[in-house]
């Protein structure tokens, strides 16, 4: 048997040419790989959605992208709003069974190109455009943005009292109501 | 129980037998697993699940004892085992673990009601007991450093030494990307510990070439009831603890150096509790702490909300916890009688390559550089005449960071 000591340099040196061979920083996914990637440290960006503050010191909030969602947690309040478009890092780890990202830093950040869907398509399959980066311009009335014969509930977002607007954020079922609401991360005045 | 559940419950407990058998591999690669190929048959695929997982956590000291490989709940009870087989004591030690198992099984089943009454009734133990957690792993840790004080200074460095070194190895392995290349949460727990505990017996095996010892029939015993009832006892409050495994539940247990058998008897009434009582914990609580427990809550989203499946459940861990027993029992047998004739080196060459093969299969390359560090460092505490359990760090230390 060699010598304590020779052992624990070998144990030393093999273990710092893995720390510099592998990439120790986190690895930028899609939100929809986050069940792949389950014990491991990752970045993803997303939009907020669902958020749910417990006390000062903890806050947690759906992350979607692109029609896929994950549970999020983060210490500390929420330094953005629902529907706004941010990028994270931390694990993604198992919480009461469910894979959810623990956050360790987060910030907001310049959204993709939205997606501009008819309000036909919206109507017809609200559930298929939820958790999606969207698009979409009407006119704000009482609470509701109408568009092309259909509406929609308006969630958080920089919303005016009236008004023709084009509005970018996600669609997300709200159970409080029992119907879709959009949050908008950007709201414009919009004339045809 | 109709036709169907019946035959999963025995499909179970084979398949829980047969999955013990194997050297380094997990309960929770197995539910990980399961959940993977089970078809959503909802409470009769639960069933399924507790019944592997049950035999499992029994059955699994037959690889630790007599292949000296252990899983990762069983890195402390593989120790004073495998110390037994080398004595001529095999056989002993296995039916000493399957009888405080089956011991474990029964009593954490008959106590649900209290169980159910001490964690959400008056007393109200779910929430309270979370604050224990720092001091407790604070005490085993010293306890463990005190434990080489006959040693000497040499010792007494070597251990905190060996404390601290395995600490930020488990810190710093829990940041390693492992990837796996099968249908499995990568863990790096698996290259850790299989590399901290069991690649470094099968190294000095491959050496020696010295055969095992010819194993004794077992002398009658009575089984060591007080360190069983500590361990169950014990068992019950790290159930509830988040982030305590059964390996490190089995780290908080006190023991006697000079009694293997009641350390042997004490840890595996733990792992075997731990996991039964994390099962209930779910049911009771709705707090997932286990991957067995997380596999029933998938498969049964809601178990916690509702009384009807608890019949089913109860009876199923009993008839695992008894199957496993008796299997274990029956299998020691063979094994201990033919455990000196076995080639040693060809044995622990072709267990080796098993385990490495599991390494890189489950967690990939980085998997397998973390395995060699992990072993390496096994082989200090060996090469320096001290205690291997003082690599217990690596579960510990990680543990303890979060818990503040």
């Amino acid at each position: 048997m060699h010598p304590p000591w020779r052992l624990l340099g070998a144990s030393l040196l093999v273990a710092a040419g893995l720390q510099n061979l592998v990439p120790m920083d986190p690895v930028h996914i899609d939100v929809a790989d986050a069940s792949d990637h389950d014990g491991s440290r990752v970045r993803m960006a997303g939009a907020v959605r669902s958020v749910q503050q417990y006390g000062p010191d903890v806050s947690r909030f759906v992350l979607v992208q692109e029609g896929y969602g994950v549970a999020a947690r983060l210490e500390g309040p929420l330094p953005v709003g629902q529907g706004e478009w941010v990028e994270a890092s931390g694990r993604l780890d198992r919480s009461q069974g469910r894979l959810t990202f623990f956050i360790d830093a987060l910030a907001a950040a310049s959204p993709p190109p939205p997606q501009a869907p008819a309000w036909s398509q919206v109507a017809q399959d609200p559930q298929a455009w939820s958790d999606r980066w969207i698009r979409l311009e009407g006119t704000v009335i009482e609470g509701r943005m109408h568009g092309d014969g259909a509406s929609v509930h308006m969630g958080e977002g920089p919303w005016p009292e009236t008004g023709h607007v084009a509005a970018t954020g996600v669609l997300a079922y709200e159970p409080k109501c029992l119907c879709h609401a959009f949050h908008a991360h950007a709201v414009h005045p919009w004339t045809d | 129980m109709d036709g169907l559940t019946l035959a999963l419950l025995l499909a179970g407990v084979l398949t829980g037998v047969l999955t013990g058998l194997l050297p380094g591999l997990h309960v929770n690669t197995l539910a990980a697993v399961g959940l993977a190929v089970l078809p959503a048959v909802g409470l009769p695929g639960l069933l399924f699940i507790l019944a592997v997982g049950t035999v499992h956590t029994v059955v699994n000291i037959l690889p630790a004892t007599f292949l000296g490989v252990p899983d990762e709940d069983d890195v402390l009870v593989m120790l004073p085992a495998h110390r037994l087989l080398q004595e001529g004591r095999g056989q002993e030690a296995v039916m000493v673990s399957a009888a405080a198992s089956l011991l474990a099984v029964l009593i954490a089943t008959a106590l649900h009601p209290v169980y159910t009454w001490l964690l959400v009734g008056p007393p109200g133990l779910l929430g309270r007991l979370d604050a224990v957690l720092p001091v407790a792993l604070g005490i085993a840790a010293l306890a463990l450093i005190v434990s080489e004080r006959h040693r000497g200074l040499r010792g007494l460095a070597w251990a905190v030494a060996l404390l601290g070194l395995s600490g930020i190895l488990g810190l710093w392995a829990l940041d390693l990307p492992v990837r796996s290349w099968l249908p499995v949460p990568p863990t790096p727990l698996l290259p850790l510990l299989g590399g901290l505990f069991g690649a470094p017996g099968l190294v000095v095996a491959l050496r020696s070439g010295e055969p095992l010892a010819v194993q004794a029939p077992p002398r009658r015993q009575r089984l060591p009831g007080r360190p069983v009832a500590a361990g169950i006892a014990l068992a019950g409050i790290t159930a509830v603890l988040p982030g305590v495994t059964g390996a490190v539940a089995t780290t908080l247990a006190p023991r006697r150096r000079e009694e293997p058998l009641d350390a042997v008897a004490a840890l595996s009434a733990i792992n075997t509790a731990h996991a039964v009582l994390a099962v209930q914990v779910l049911w009771i609580a709705g707090r997932v702490r286990t991957g067995l427990a997380e596999a029933a809550e998938r498969l049964v989203p809601g178990l916690h909300a509702g009384a009807a499946a608890t019949g089913d459940i109860l009876a199923t861990l009993l008839l695992a916890g008894a199957c496993g027993a008796l299997a274990t029992v029956a299998l020691a047998v063979p094994m201990a009688r033919h455990a000196d004739r076995l080639p040693s080196r060809a044995l622990a060459a072709a267990t080796l390559g098993f385990l490495v093969l599991v390494v890189v299969a489950a967690t990939g390359p980085v998997g397998l550089g973390l395995f060699v560090v992990a072993a390496l460092l096994g082989l200090v505490p060996l090469a320096a005449g001290v205690r291997r359990v003082h690599l217990a760090g690596c579960l510990l230390v990680p543990v303890f960071t979060w818990s503040l």
